[in-house]
Protein backbone atom coordinates (compact mmCIF):
# COMPACT_ATOMS: atom_id res chain seq x y z
CA UNK A 1 0.00 0.00 0.00
CA UNK A 2 1.63 3.44 -1.16
CA UNK A 3 -0.48 6.61 0.35
CA UNK A 4 1.24 9.63 -0.43
CA UNK A 5 1.57 12.18 2.36
CA UNK A 6 1.61 15.97 2.67
CA UNK A 7 4.78 17.07 4.15
CA UNK A 8 4.91 20.35 6.34
CA UNK A 9 7.73 22.34 6.28
CA UNK A 10 7.55 25.31 9.44
CA UNK A 11 9.49 28.25 8.88
CA UNK A 12 13.16 28.15 8.51
CA UNK A 13 14.54 25.46 10.04
CA UNK A 14 12.88 22.73 9.06
CA UNK A 15 13.88 19.91 6.51
CA UNK A 16 13.52 19.87 2.92
CA UNK A 17 11.62 16.75 1.95
CA UNK A 18 12.02 15.68 -1.09
CA UNK A 19 8.93 12.86 -1.16
CA UNK A 20 7.64 11.03 1.54
CA UNK A 21 5.32 8.31 1.49
CA UNK A 22 3.44 5.55 3.42
CA UNK A 23 5.19 2.58 2.14
CA UNK A 24 3.41 -0.35 3.84
CA UNK A 25 0.78 -0.05 6.58
CA UNK A 26 -0.58 -3.13 8.43
CA UNK A 27 -2.04 -3.18 11.70
CA UNK A 28 1.44 -3.74 13.13
CA UNK A 29 3.72 -0.91 11.08
CA UNK A 30 3.35 1.89 9.26
CA UNK A 31 6.84 2.53 7.59
CA UNK A 32 6.48 6.32 6.30
CA UNK A 33 9.77 6.57 4.23
CA UNK A 34 10.34 10.28 3.47
CA UNK A 35 13.53 11.29 0.70
CA UNK A 36 14.97 13.94 2.22
CA UNK A 37 18.79 14.94 0.31
CA UNK A 38 18.65 18.80 1.54
CA UNK A 39 17.91 20.23 5.08
CA UNK A 40 17.51 23.68 5.50
CA UNK A 41 18.34 25.15 8.88
CA UNK A 42 18.33 24.11 12.22
CA UNK A 43 15.78 23.23 14.96
CA UNK A 44 15.54 21.23 17.69
CA UNK A 45 13.07 21.25 20.36
CA UNK A 46 11.78 19.03 22.45
CA UNK A 47 13.18 17.07 25.51
CA UNK A 48 15.84 14.71 26.29
CA UNK A 49 19.38 13.81 24.28
CA UNK A 50 18.09 10.68 22.13
CA UNK A 51 18.94 10.52 19.10
CA UNK A 52 15.81 10.76 17.79
CA UNK A 53 12.41 12.30 18.58
CA UNK A 54 9.10 13.12 17.89
CA UNK A 55 8.82 16.06 19.05
CA UNK A 56 5.34 16.77 18.28
CA UNK A 57 2.18 15.59 17.44
CA UNK A 58 -0.86 17.54 16.57
CA UNK A 59 -3.81 15.26 16.47
CA UNK A 60 -6.41 17.67 15.37
CA UNK A 61 -3.69 18.31 12.20
CA UNK A 62 -3.00 14.83 11.91
CA UNK A 63 0.62 16.42 12.32
CA UNK A 64 3.48 14.63 13.36
CA UNK A 65 6.81 16.12 13.40
CA UNK A 66 10.33 14.66 14.13
CA UNK A 67 13.50 16.35 15.46
CA UNK A 68 16.84 15.08 15.62
CA UNK A 69 18.66 17.09 17.33
CA UNK A 70 21.52 15.81 18.97
CA UNK A 71 23.26 13.86 16.03
CA UNK A 72 23.59 16.83 13.89
CA UNK A 73 26.35 14.53 11.76
CA UNK A 74 23.76 12.21 10.30
CA UNK A 75 21.50 12.70 6.90
CA UNK A 76 18.75 10.84 6.99
CA UNK A 77 17.48 9.39 4.21
CA UNK A 78 14.23 7.94 5.09
CA UNK A 79 12.63 6.93 8.50
CA UNK A 80 10.23 4.65 9.77
CA UNK A 81 7.10 5.62 11.86
CA UNK A 82 6.11 2.08 13.28
CA UNK A 83 3.66 0.59 15.26
CA UNK A 84 4.83 -2.82 16.63
CA UNK A 85 2.71 -3.46 19.73
CA UNK A 86 -0.68 -3.73 18.73
CA UNK A 87 -1.68 0.01 17.49
CA UNK A 88 -0.43 1.02 21.12
CA UNK A 89 2.92 2.58 20.33
CA UNK A 90 4.24 4.43 17.82
CA UNK A 91 8.09 4.61 17.09
CA UNK A 92 10.36 5.98 14.48
CA UNK A 93 13.56 4.49 13.28
CA UNK A 94 15.87 6.97 11.43
CA UNK A 95 17.78 5.29 8.45
CA UNK A 96 20.90 7.21 8.11
CA UNK A 97 24.12 7.23 5.88
CA UNK A 98 27.25 7.63 6.84
CA UNK A 99 28.12 9.39 3.13
CA UNK A 100 27.21 12.41 4.17
CA UNK A 101 28.69 13.36 7.38
CA UNK A 102 28.14 17.02 7.36
CA UNK A 103 24.33 17.17 7.75
CA UNK A 104 22.50 19.58 10.25
CA UNK A 105 19.71 18.89 12.50
CA UNK A 106 16.83 17.44 10.62
CA UNK A 107 13.53 17.91 10.99
CA UNK A 108 10.74 17.14 9.27
CA UNK A 109 6.73 17.54 9.84
CA UNK A 110 4.70 14.54 8.40
CA UNK A 111 1.10 14.66 7.72
CA UNK A 112 -0.38 11.72 8.80
CA UNK A 113 -3.79 10.89 7.25
CA UNK A 114 -6.99 10.06 8.69
CA UNK A 115 -6.77 6.24 8.86
CA UNK A 116 -3.79 6.66 10.46
CA UNK A 117 -4.61 8.40 13.51
CA UNK A 118 -5.52 5.89 15.80
CA UNK A 119 -1.85 5.01 15.34
CA UNK A 120 -0.58 7.75 16.74
CA UNK A 121 -1.89 7.39 20.55
CA UNK A 122 1.50 7.00 21.84
CA UNK A 123 5.11 8.08 20.60
CA UNK A 124 7.24 6.20 21.19
CA UNK A 125 11.26 6.98 21.27
CA UNK A 126 13.82 5.02 19.88
CA UNK A 127 17.39 5.50 19.90
CA UNK A 128 20.18 4.31 17.87
CA UNK A 129 23.86 3.20 18.80
CA UNK A 130 26.34 4.04 15.91
CA UNK A 131 26.34 1.83 13.29
CA UNK A 132 27.65 1.97 9.89
CA UNK A 133 25.35 1.60 7.13
CA UNK A 134 26.42 -0.55 3.98
CA UNK A 135 24.85 -1.72 0.99
CA UNK A 136 22.87 -4.69 1.45
CA UNK A 137 19.35 -5.97 2.23
CA UNK A 138 17.99 -5.29 6.09
CA UNK A 139 15.84 -7.16 7.50
CA UNK A 140 13.87 -5.00 10.11
CA UNK A 141 12.33 -6.53 13.14
CA UNK A 142 9.57 -5.37 15.29
CA UNK A 143 9.13 -6.56 18.82
CA UNK A 144 6.60 -9.30 18.05
CA UNK A 145 7.29 -9.31 14.37
CA UNK A 146 9.03 -9.24 11.32
CA UNK A 147 7.55 -6.70 8.94
CA UNK A 148 9.66 -5.73 6.33
CA UNK A 149 12.89 -5.94 4.31
CA UNK A 150 14.94 -2.93 2.68
CA UNK A 151 17.19 -2.87 0.42
CA UNK A 152 20.60 -0.60 0.60
CA UNK A 153 22.19 0.51 -2.37
CA UNK A 154 24.53 2.89 -3.58
CA UNK A 155 24.33 4.76 -6.78
CA UNK A 156 26.29 7.72 -7.91
CA UNK A 157 28.10 7.63 -4.52
CA UNK A 158 25.10 8.19 -2.69
CA UNK A 159 23.68 5.55 -0.24
CA UNK A 160 19.91 4.86 -1.57
CA UNK A 161 17.03 2.60 0.35
CA UNK A 162 15.35 0.54 -2.72
CA UNK A 163 12.32 -1.68 -2.70
CA UNK A 164 10.40 -2.87 0.68
CA UNK A 165 9.01 -6.25 1.10
CA UNK A 166 6.76 -6.82 3.18
CA UNK A 167 7.60 -10.65 4.88
CA UNK A 168 4.21 -13.21 4.43
CA UNK A 169 1.97 -12.67 6.83
CA UNK A 170 1.16 -16.28 7.25
CA UNK A 171 5.03 -16.67 8.80
CA UNK A 172 5.47 -17.24 12.31
CA UNK A 173 6.75 -14.40 14.15
CA UNK A 174 9.44 -14.27 17.29
CA UNK A 175 10.78 -12.17 19.55
CA UNK A 176 14.34 -10.90 19.67
CA UNK A 177 14.14 -13.24 22.95
CA UNK A 178 13.12 -15.86 21.28
CA UNK A 179 15.01 -15.85 18.54
CA UNK A 180 17.91 -15.44 20.41
CA UNK A 181 17.13 -18.31 22.62
CA UNK A 182 17.14 -20.51 19.12
CA UNK A 183 20.32 -18.72 18.43
CA UNK A 184 22.42 -19.76 20.93
CA UNK A 185 20.30 -23.71 21.07
CA UNK A 186 21.06 -24.24 17.65
CA UNK A 187 24.81 -22.46 17.50
CA UNK A 188 26.14 -23.65 20.40
CA UNK A 189 29.71 -21.71 20.52
CA UNK A 190 29.43 -18.42 19.04
CA UNK A 191 28.54 -16.25 16.06
CA UNK A 192 30.94 -13.22 15.52
CA UNK A 193 30.30 -11.93 12.06
CA UNK A 194 27.89 -11.37 10.33
CA UNK A 195 28.46 -8.24 7.42
CA UNK A 196 31.36 -6.52 5.86
CA UNK A 197 32.62 -3.81 6.05
CA UNK A 198 33.28 -1.59 3.33
CA UNK A 199 36.95 -1.39 2.45
CA UNK A 200 36.95 -4.98 3.63
CA UNK A 201 36.88 -8.36 1.49
CA UNK A 202 34.56 -10.91 2.14
CA UNK A 203 35.85 -14.40 2.64
CA UNK A 204 32.99 -16.29 1.16
CA UNK A 205 34.26 -19.38 1.44
CA UNK A 206 35.47 -18.92 5.19
CA UNK A 207 32.19 -17.69 6.40
CA UNK A 208 29.91 -20.29 4.54
CA UNK A 209 32.52 -22.78 6.40
CA UNK A 210 32.09 -21.07 9.77
CA UNK A 211 28.53 -21.28 9.08
CA UNK A 212 28.31 -25.22 8.45
CA UNK A 213 30.76 -25.40 11.77
CA UNK A 214 28.72 -23.85 13.75
CA UNK A 215 31.61 -22.90 15.50
CA UNK A 216 31.18 -19.13 16.76
CA UNK A 217 27.34 -17.28 18.21
CA UNK A 218 27.86 -14.56 20.57
CA UNK A 219 26.89 -10.95 20.91
CA UNK A 220 29.14 -8.13 19.82
CA UNK A 221 28.42 -5.86 23.38
CA UNK A 222 28.53 -9.62 25.21
CA UNK A 223 25.26 -10.21 26.63
CA UNK A 224 21.72 -10.47 25.77
CA UNK A 225 20.12 -7.98 23.63
CA UNK A 226 17.03 -6.74 25.94
CA UNK A 227 14.16 -5.34 24.32
CA UNK A 228 15.87 -1.74 25.37
CA UNK A 229 18.45 -2.63 22.93
CA UNK A 230 15.85 -2.89 20.10
CA UNK A 231 16.80 -0.24 18.33
CA UNK A 232 17.85 0.57 15.28
CA UNK A 233 20.62 -1.67 15.11
CA UNK A 234 18.67 -4.56 16.39
CA UNK A 235 16.11 -3.97 14.02
CA UNK A 236 18.15 -3.78 11.35
CA UNK A 237 18.53 -8.29 11.83
CA UNK A 238 20.67 -10.07 9.13
CA UNK A 239 18.76 -12.50 7.64
CA UNK A 240 20.95 -16.23 7.57
CA UNK A 241 19.36 -19.17 6.60
CA UNK A 242 20.47 -22.93 6.86
CA UNK A 243 21.76 -24.38 3.62
CA UNK A 244 23.50 -22.21 0.70
CA UNK A 245 23.09 -18.32 0.35
CA UNK A 246 20.01 -17.16 -0.76
CA UNK A 247 20.65 -13.34 -1.76
CA UNK A 248 24.32 -11.91 -3.01
CA UNK A 249 25.36 -7.94 -2.50
CA UNK A 250 23.92 -4.98 -4.45
CA UNK A 251 25.26 -6.39 -7.70
CA UNK A 252 23.87 -9.80 -6.95
CA UNK A 253 27.26 -11.23 -5.82
CA UNK A 254 29.09 -10.87 -2.79
CA UNK A 255 32.39 -8.98 -1.99
CA UNK A 256 33.59 -5.85 -0.67
CA UNK A 257 30.98 -4.16 1.64
CA UNK A 258 28.15 -5.94 1.06
CA UNK A 259 26.21 -7.40 3.61
CA UNK A 260 25.77 -11.11 4.53
CA UNK A 261 22.35 -12.44 3.91
CA UNK A 262 21.63 -15.59 4.56
CA UNK A 263 18.24 -17.03 6.40
CA UNK A 264 18.04 -19.54 8.77
CA UNK A 265 14.56 -20.37 8.64
CA UNK A 266 13.03 -17.72 6.17
CA UNK A 267 10.42 -15.60 7.89
CA UNK A 268 10.98 -17.26 11.49
CA UNK A 269 14.64 -16.27 12.65
CA UNK A 270 16.41 -13.74 12.38
CA UNK A 271 20.45 -12.78 13.43
CA UNK A 272 22.00 -9.77 14.58
CA UNK A 273 24.52 -7.55 11.56
CA UNK A 274 27.82 -8.06 12.90
CA UNK A 275 30.80 -7.55 11.43
CA UNK A 276 32.80 -10.33 9.82
CA UNK A 277 35.97 -10.89 11.48
CA UNK A 278 38.48 -13.84 10.20
CA UNK A 279 38.18 -16.88 12.49
CA UNK A 280 41.27 -16.34 14.22
CA UNK A 281 40.06 -12.57 15.36
CA UNK A 282 36.88 -13.99 16.57
CA UNK A 283 37.97 -13.07 20.27
CA UNK A 284 38.31 -9.70 19.67
CA UNK A 285 35.21 -7.93 20.17
CA UNK A 286 35.99 -4.57 19.33
CA UNK A 287 38.92 -3.98 16.80
CA UNK A 288 40.99 -1.13 17.44
CA UNK A 289 42.18 0.27 14.35
CA UNK A 290 44.35 3.37 14.16
CA UNK A 291 43.04 6.89 12.76
CA UNK A 292 45.73 6.32 9.82
CA UNK A 293 44.15 3.19 9.17
CA UNK A 294 40.64 4.62 9.26
CA UNK A 295 41.96 7.61 7.15
CA UNK A 296 43.07 5.37 4.67
CA UNK A 297 40.60 2.83 4.21
CA UNK A 298 38.05 5.70 4.04
CA UNK A 299 40.15 7.94 1.56
CA UNK A 300 42.98 6.24 -0.18
CA UNK A 301 40.36 4.44 -2.68
CA UNK A 302 39.25 8.34 -3.42
CA UNK A 303 42.45 10.10 -3.68
CA UNK A 304 43.84 7.05 -5.80
CA UNK A 305 40.62 8.13 -7.81
CA UNK A 306 41.70 11.75 -8.11
CA UNK A 307 45.53 10.43 -8.91
CA UNK A 308 44.48 8.77 -12.01
CA UNK A 309 42.68 11.32 -13.49
CA UNK A 310 45.55 14.07 -12.84
CA UNK A 311 47.68 11.35 -14.23
CA UNK A 312 45.92 10.97 -17.28
CA UNK A 313 45.19 14.53 -17.31
CA UNK A 314 49.05 15.10 -17.75
CA UNK A 315 49.74 12.89 -20.31
CA UNK A 316 47.04 14.34 -22.32
CA UNK A 317 48.79 17.73 -21.63
CA UNK A 318 52.31 15.91 -22.52
CA UNK A 319 51.14 15.04 -26.06
CA UNK A 320 49.21 18.57 -26.69
CA UNK A 321 52.83 19.79 -26.25
CA UNK A 322 54.42 17.55 -28.37
CA UNK A 323 51.39 18.02 -31.09
CA UNK A 324 52.33 21.38 -30.50
CA UNK A 325 55.84 21.19 -31.40
CA UNK A 326 55.61 18.71 -34.54
CA UNK A 327 53.50 21.80 -35.70
CA UNK A 328 56.01 23.78 -35.26
CA UNK B 1 61.73 14.91 2.39
CA UNK B 2 60.70 15.74 5.83
CA UNK B 3 56.76 15.20 5.98
CA UNK B 4 56.81 18.53 7.62
CA UNK B 5 57.98 19.91 4.08
CA UNK B 6 55.40 17.87 2.37
CA UNK B 7 52.76 19.59 4.17
CA UNK B 8 53.77 23.19 3.26
CA UNK B 9 54.14 22.40 -0.49
CA UNK B 10 50.74 20.82 -0.12
CA UNK B 11 49.47 23.85 1.22
CA UNK B 12 51.33 26.33 -1.23
CA UNK B 13 49.64 23.98 -3.65
CA UNK B 14 46.49 24.99 -2.37
CA UNK B 15 46.84 28.10 -1.93
CA UNK B 16 47.90 28.41 -5.76
CA UNK B 17 44.80 26.40 -6.59
CA UNK B 18 42.75 29.01 -4.58
CA UNK B 19 44.48 31.52 -6.74
CA UNK B 20 43.02 29.82 -9.79
CA UNK B 21 39.74 29.21 -8.80
CA UNK B 22 39.11 32.82 -8.17
CA UNK B 23 40.46 33.80 -10.94
CA UNK B 24 38.06 31.35 -12.88
CA UNK B 25 35.31 32.40 -10.90
CA UNK B 26 35.22 35.35 -12.48
CA UNK B 27 35.60 34.21 -15.79
CA UNK B 28 32.37 33.93 -17.75
CA UNK B 29 31.13 30.37 -17.43
CA UNK B 30 31.17 28.24 -20.64
CA UNK B 31 30.44 24.62 -19.75
CA UNK B 32 34.67 24.25 -19.88
CA UNK B 33 35.28 26.84 -16.73
CA UNK B 34 32.59 24.79 -14.87
CA UNK B 35 33.87 21.45 -15.37
CA UNK B 36 37.59 23.24 -14.47
CA UNK B 37 35.89 24.63 -11.51
CA UNK B 38 34.96 21.41 -10.36
CA UNK B 39 38.32 19.95 -10.91
CA UNK B 40 39.81 22.37 -8.81
CA UNK B 41 37.71 22.07 -6.29
CA UNK B 42 38.35 18.09 -6.14
CA UNK B 43 41.88 18.91 -6.31
CA UNK B 44 41.89 21.08 -3.36
CA UNK B 45 39.85 19.11 -1.33
CA UNK B 46 42.67 15.92 -2.38
CA UNK B 47 45.18 18.07 -1.05
CA UNK B 48 43.29 18.56 2.56
CA UNK B 49 42.97 15.23 2.66
CA UNK B 50 46.73 14.24 2.27
CA UNK B 51 47.22 16.82 4.30
CA UNK B 52 45.10 15.55 7.21
CA UNK B 53 46.06 11.83 6.43
CA UNK B 54 49.72 13.20 6.90
CA UNK B 55 48.58 14.58 10.18
CA UNK B 56 47.29 11.57 11.12
CA UNK B 57 49.87 9.78 10.31
CA UNK B 58 52.58 12.30 12.15
CA UNK B 59 50.38 12.42 15.19
CA UNK B 60 50.68 8.40 15.52
CA UNK B 61 53.90 7.93 14.92
CA UNK B 62 55.62 10.41 17.07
Amino acid sequence: MKTKLSISLVDGGWLKVDSAEVVHFSQSVVIVEIKALKKTALYSTGPGNDFIHLVGLDTTDKTVTVGFPDFPEFQVYSFMISNHAEGSDISVVLLRSEENTDADYLCTSVRIGDEYEDLMKTLLKETIADTSWIPGSYSIFGEKDIFCKLYLSKVSGRMQWGKIDHIDADSQPVSVEEFIKYAVENFPAKVDYYYTKPGKLLDLAKLLQDIEDHTEVTWTNGRKPTRMDVSVRDLLMLSVERGTLTRGGPDGDWGEGDLVYKEILPGEFYMKAKEIRPKEEKTVMAVDVSPFKKWMRKWLPWLLQILRKITIGMKILMQLKNGMRTLK
Amino acid sequence: MSSQKVLDRLQETCIYLSDLYDSLYRVERTPTVVEMLRDIHEAQTALLRIQEGIKIYRGETE
